[in-house]
Order: C-alpha cells, then sequence, then structure tokens
C-alpha cells in the first residue's frame, strides 16, 4: 500500500476562548455588563506547515518544548483540526499519543483490552483471540482482574502501550512515549518499538532522545516557534539543534 | 465532512460505543447482588410510597394511580438521566477524544443508550403490572412499545448530544439544568393527573407541554389501552425534529474544535 501524508500550507490555532469563558454565569454577567472577559491572544501552534511523507520514510521531530512538535502529530492524525491550508492521509493511523488517558477506570485491565481494542477500530473476536499474547506483555500479575483505578501511573502506560502496539497500523505516530515504564519493561518496549518500526510504512517520532532519532529516523524535522526550520539528515540536524539550544533563546513558544 | 460519511462513521465504531454501553450498565450494577433489577426496585418502591399518599389525598383508585405514576417516573428519568449524562459525556471521554477522532456523536449516543436500557428494564415491570390488572390493554401496549422505546431513544440522542457540546463549553451548565428539570418536573404532569392541573385553571400547562406528549406515548397504550392521539404524534414530530436540527447544526459547527475546549 502507498502510504501518505500531505500537508500544504497548514496552520492550527488554539483558540483562545477555550480558556477564557467557562461557565454560564460568568458569560451571562459579561454580556450584560458588556464587558468582554480579558482577550487572550489566539496561539498560533502550527504556521504554514508543507510537509510530504512518502511511503517507507521514518521521520523524526525534534524541538523546543511548545515548538509545535506534539501538535503536528495531532494534526496528523485527525485529532486537532487545521484552522488553514489542506491535509490529506493515506493509510491507517495508529497514533501512541497520551497513552495513558482513555481507560473506563471502574472496568478491569482485562475488560480494558477490550475497550481499547474495540476503540482501535478491531473486531471483538479479534480481540478476544490477542487478550492473552496482551496480558502477557503488560506483565501485571493480578493487577490485571482489578478495576484501573486502582493502576499507578506506570501499570496504566504499560497496559496501553501493549494494547495499542498489539494491533496494528500502517503510519505509526509516537510522541516521548518510552517515558515511562519500568527498566525491564522499558527494555522490551525498546525491542517492540523497533519490531512495530520496521513493520510500519510510515513512521513520525516526536522525541528528545538523540540516540532513537539515529537509531529510528532517516529524516529530521526541526521545529522552532510552529514553523520547520530545517529539514534534512539527522545527524546534521542534530548539530543545528545543539548550537541553537542555548539557555538564551528557549523555550520557544508560539504566540500571535 | 457529510452527514452520509458521519452516519458512516458512527456504524463503524459501532462495536465500541455498544461496549461502552455495557460497561455503563456492569458499572452500575456491578456492586449489588440484585444487579438489574435495581432499575425496577427503585421506581417500584417510590411509586409504592408516593401512590399510597396521593390516592388518598386525590381519591384516586390506586390500582389507577400506581401504573400512572410508575409511568411518570420511568419517562422522567429516562429525560433528565439523558440530558444530566450527556452534560459529562464529552468531558468523561477526554481520553478517547485526545486519541481518537472518531464522531463525538457517539459518545452522547452512549448516554441514551444506557439510559434507554434502565427505561427498557422499568417498562418490563409496568407490562407486568398491565397484565395483572388490565390484560386487554396489552393488545394495544405490546405492538407499542418498541415504537414507543424508539421515539424515547430518537429524542434522547440529540438531547444527549445538545448537553454533551454546551457541557463542555460551559462548566456550571449541570447546576442550571438541575434547577431548570426539577422546575420542568413539578409543573408537568409527571405523577400529577392533567384533570387537576385542569381543575386549577393552569391546562396549558397539560396542553402546551411536551413533556405531557412525551408520557402520553408510553401512558396510552399500556394506561387507557389505545394508540396515543394525532395530537401527541404531531406534538413530538415537532419537537424531536426541532431537537434533532438544532443538534445537527451544533455537530456541524463545532465538532472539529471541541477537543479545545475539553
Amino acid at each position: 500500500m502507498n502510504c501518505s501524508i500531505k500537508l500544504s500550507n497548514a496552520q492550527l490555532h488554539y483558540a483562545s476562548d477555550a480558556y477564557r469563558q467557562r461557565s454560564l454565569k460568568a458569560t451571562v454577567f459579561n454580556a450584560l455588563k458588556r464587558q468582554p472577559g480579558a482577550a487572550l491572544a489566539n496561539v498560533h501552534a502550527l504556521r504554514d506547515v508543507t510537509l510530504r511523507v512518502g511511503p517507507g520514510e521514518r521521520v523524526g521531530l525534534l524541538g523546543p518544548n511548545g515548538a509545535g512538535k506534539s501538535t503536528l502529530l495531532k494534526a496528523i492524525a485527525g485529532i486537532y483540526p487545521l484552522s488553514g491550508g489542506e491535509r490529506s492521509v493515506v493509510g491507517e493511523i495508529r497514533a501512541l499519543l497520551e497513552l495513558s488517558l482513555g481507560f473506563e477506570s471502574e472496568a478491569t485491565g482485562r475488560e480494558n483490552i477490550m475497550y481499547r481494542g474495540l476503540l482501535l477500530g478491531r473486531h471483538p473476536r479479534e480481540m478476544q483471540a490477542m487478550a492473552a499474547s496482551i496480558v502477557e506483555f503488560a506483565d501485571l500479575g493480578e493487577f490485571i482482574d482489578y478495576p484501573v483505578k486502582a493502576y499507578s501511573a506506570g501499570m496504566m502506560v504499560r497496559l496501553a502501550f501493549s494494547i495499542s502496539t498489539a494491533v496494528g497500523g500502517d503510519i505509526l505516530l509516537l510522541d516521548e512515549i518510552l517515558g515511562a515504564g519500568d527498566l525491564a519493561f522499558m527494555r522490551k518496549a525498546k525491542v517492540r518499538i523497533d519490531s512495530l518500526v520496521r513493520g510500519a510504512n510510515i513512521l513520525v517520532l516526536a522525541t528528545h532522545d538523540f540516540s532513537s532519532l539515529r537509531s529510528m529516523c532517516s529524516r529530521l524535522l526541526l521545529f522552532d516557534h510552529g514553523r520547520i526550520v530545517y529539514d534534512g539528515n539527522v545527524e546534521e540536524g542534530i548539530a543545528l539543534y545543539t548550537s541553537v539550544q542555548t539557555p538564551a533563546n528557549s523555550p520557544g513558544m508560539a504566540q500571535t | 465532512m457529510t452527514a452520509r460519511e458521519y452516519a458512516r462513521r458512527i456504524w463503524s465504531t459501532r462495536y465500541f460505543w455498544t461496549h461502552l454501553v455495557a460497561a455503563d450498565l456492569r458499572a452500575k450494577y456491578r456492586r449489588s447482588s440484585l444487579g438489574l433489577l435495581w432499575a425496577v426496585i427503585h421506581p417500584l418502591a417510590l411509586t409504592a410510597l408516593l401512590s399510597v399518599v396521593m390516592s388518598r389525598v386525590f381519591g384516586s383508585p390506586i390500582v389507577e394511580y400506581a401504573p400512572y405514576i410508575f409511568s411518570g417516573l420511568l419517562c422522567w428519568e429516562f429525560v433528565s438521566v439523558t440530558i444530566m449524562t450527556g452534560c459529562s459525556a464529552f468531558i468523561n471521554s477526554e481520553g478517547y477524544i485526545r486519541q481518537f477522532p472518531h464522531p463525538l456523536a457517539i459518545y452522547s449516543l452512549r448516554s441514551a443508550l444506557s439510559a434507554l436500557v434502565n427505561l427498557a428494564l422499568g417498562i418490563v415491570g409496568l407490562l407486568i403490572w398491565v397484565a395483572f390488572w388490565r390484560p386487554g390493554h396489552l393488545l394495544a401496549a405490546i405492538p407499542l412499545l418498541p415504537i414507543a422505546l424508539m421515539c424515547f431513544f430518537l429524542i434522547g440522542w440529540p438531547l444527549a448530544t445538545l448537553t454533551a457540546f454546551f457541557g463542555t463549553r460551559y462548566r456550571d451548565l449541570p447546576q442550571f439544568l438541575v434547577i431548570t428539570l426539577q422546575a420542568i418536573w413539578y409543573l408537568s404532569p409527571v405523577f400529577f393527573e392533567p384533570k387537576l392541573f385542569r381543575n386549577a385553571g393552569v391546562g396549558f400547562l397539560v396542553d402546551w407541554n411536551p413533556v405531557y406528549y412525551l408520557l402520553d406515548i408510553i401512558r396510552a397504550p399500556f394506561l387507557e389501552g389505545q394508540m396515543p392521539s394525532a395530537t401527541t404524534w404531531i406534538w413530538f414530530g415537532g419537537c424531536l425534529t426541532l431537537t434533532a436540527l438544532w443538534a445537527l447544526w451544533v455537530v456541524r459547527k463545532s465538532e472539529r474544535s471541541l477537543i479545545f475546549h475539553l
């Protein structure tokens, strides 16, 4: 299958009114007093991003916090709407973003394997067949039959990772997911990620870990203030990033 | 995105939301040995209490009055639970919404369907009552039952969708709705009979009240053994159309940007 990601002149704004009036009471009273709430500027998180990723490409995203890496991943995944420009994605996306979110906290780990699999678009029978291997990989012992609300943060990531990586997809989007979990699980996870990366048609990875960029990626995009400032070879990109990242000019939050 | 494409995406995630509804029901009844029976026991107990008192106060025969109250409670519980759980439908699904671009209407569908299962269980209780005391009514009640449930579902889904969008935008919406719903509940013939309103000269609270017509979809066949009147269908159809169009408009306008409000 010929997978591809195309963004042309993509713009993304976080609507500032989302951070302003969150109550009916305040909205009504402000309207009565004819006093608009203090105006916040819209956050311009992606500026004029044009990007083409073809089959077989392994793309790394690098940049200071708030530069737009995670926003780009979510825009590609279709979770954030573009406020301008075009997005077209061919292929089934598997996004490993904010992994510890999205559990039914009253349900057991085992039940959640089913829910998340269905959330990922799988058939119940398919998930039943996969459940045993997911339980084994997550390796949570007796906790797999406890409600998820009894889990620690690390356990949730382990379970989510085990499920999401067991289910297939063509375009793999990863966002700094290897931060949680203990050492033994991290080793296991790394092996699995490597095999996923080999199996996926396209990989887009956002991380600050240079060694995983070097080992997994063939192309690097450097982000700053919502723009792509470099697109090319991994080693050169990392060198450019380290030379620019002096304490004086970070962080790079984007605002209009 | 076209409405057709949207509907197709809702259908393609059916395994997911049906399991969520099942999870809701399991969570609700997980810690009780009586399980799903609670859906019937709670309104039954309240009915017993109210009908003993009310039938004395108003001098109505208890055999007539108890199912009147019971049906009122069931329907009202559906309406209020759908609206109130709708308020938090997106907020509680934030974890899913942040990870997957599924149609948002599946999360309000979850609220409406969970409430519908409770309504259906309660109606089984009503059906048993009718079978004992007014077996003649079964002739109208049984064929109309699926239609009535469908009607409640059709109005419940857009209602939950509306409160889901507004409840995400305005986090204090539940507090306003609790008061509003309570006011509507006392101003509607949920457990007071229409004739009380009419005798008191406030018949318009019955005749111009959508809640009355919604209740009539259940009450006409079960309590009187007849089809709901044409007036009922016109009122219901009108309210359904307005609510559904409003919900569709809100979905079209706010679906994509909702994530910023979570």
